[in-house]
């Protein structure tokens, strides 16, 4: 029985499909797309990509830190302000000349004056 | 899996259609005998064929090489398709196979009469195995494939294998046994 059994499972063997039909289906098959997995290996495109994309941000953020003022921007009160015109030197020196140019202003109106009389 | 078969992969994987063509016409035959030993007609196992030609074109760039043929993966689509075709079968009515050819797949063997009645019993009979039973016979008499490559594609031992074949040929012979 079990001889039987195998030689009619091995009829199975000369099945085929038509050809014209096996043709079609492939035909359709490779016309259709095929799914891309994501892959993060050192070589893919998308490990360039991401790996792009960080270089650019580092880059970036290097530049904007190093090129930020070395000088501290005082806050927004009137204390931290006061303290920032009586630490300037340039702008102390601004002044000493506008308290000079206005004393030498008043000397030469009074000189004037004299001579006028 | 042989070394020009993997290349053949590897392009494919790579979305070479050539390549591709190649594995179909290489495993086509295969796959189509195995679907058709477990549906009724022709139109049934040319459209289950296509489907898991279509998943594995679709997805060969998944696949992982592990030292077994590349049809091994094709026969575990094709047992999957076969197990969502009858569950949907069972739940859809069939009024799309109105215009279907109804061939029988015993029709497509040359065949005399008293020899076909005999096929057709014994190919009745095989249906009504259970599935890793069909397959196990299917796999190692038809395409006399070897136990170690049959529990790859049916994910059991090739011990398990050996006795899976034992049980469906003595299921077979009773099966055929209690008809007479």
């Amino acid at each position: 029985m079990e001889k039987y059994i195998e030689s009619q499972l091995k009829k199975f063997k000369s099945l085929a499909s038509s050809p014209e039909v096996a043709e079609k289906s492939l035909y359709s098959i490779l016309s259709s797309e095929q799914k891309l997995p994501f892959r993060l290996g050192f070589r893919s495109p998308a490990f360039s990509g991401v790996f792009a994309v960080v270089a650019l941000f580092v880059v970036l953020a290097t530049t904007q830190f190093n090129a930020a003022p070395s000088t501290e921007v005082a806050a927004l009160q009137d204390e931290s302000l006061t303290q920032e015109v009586e630490s300037s030197e340039d702008f102390q020196i601004q002044l000493e000349e506008a308290r000079y140019f206005s004393e030498r202003a008043d000397r030469v109106a009074a000189a004037l004056d004299q001579v006028s009389r | 899996m042989t070394e020009s078969e993997q290349q053949l992969v590897e392009r494919a994987q790579n979305g070479d259609q050539g390549a591709f063509a190649d594995l179909y016409k290489a495993h086509h035959g295969a796959i189509y005998r195995f679907v058709a030993t477990k549906v009724s007609f022709r139109h049934e196992a040319e459209d289950l064929t296509h489907e898991v030609f279509l998943s594995a074109w679709k997805n060969v760039a998944s696949f992982k090489m592990k030292g077994f043929p590349f049809s091994s993966w094709l026969y575990r689509i094709a047992r999957n398709k076969v197990i969502d075709h009858y569950r949907v079968a069972k739940q859809t009515d069939d009024i799309e196979k109105v215009d279907k050819q109804f061939i029988a797949i015993s029709e497509d063997i040359d065949l005399a009469l008293d020899q076909r009645t005999a096929f057709e019993d014994v190919s009745a009979k095989l249906k009504q195995l259970p599935a890793d039973q069909q397959d196990v016979l299917t796999l190692r008499f038809v395409e006399d494939m070897e136990y170690e490559e049959i529990a790859e594609v049916i994910k059991k031992s090739p011990g398990n294998v050996r006795t899976i074949q034992h049980r469906a040929i003595a299921k077979l012979k009773k099966l055929l046994e209690d008809d007479k």
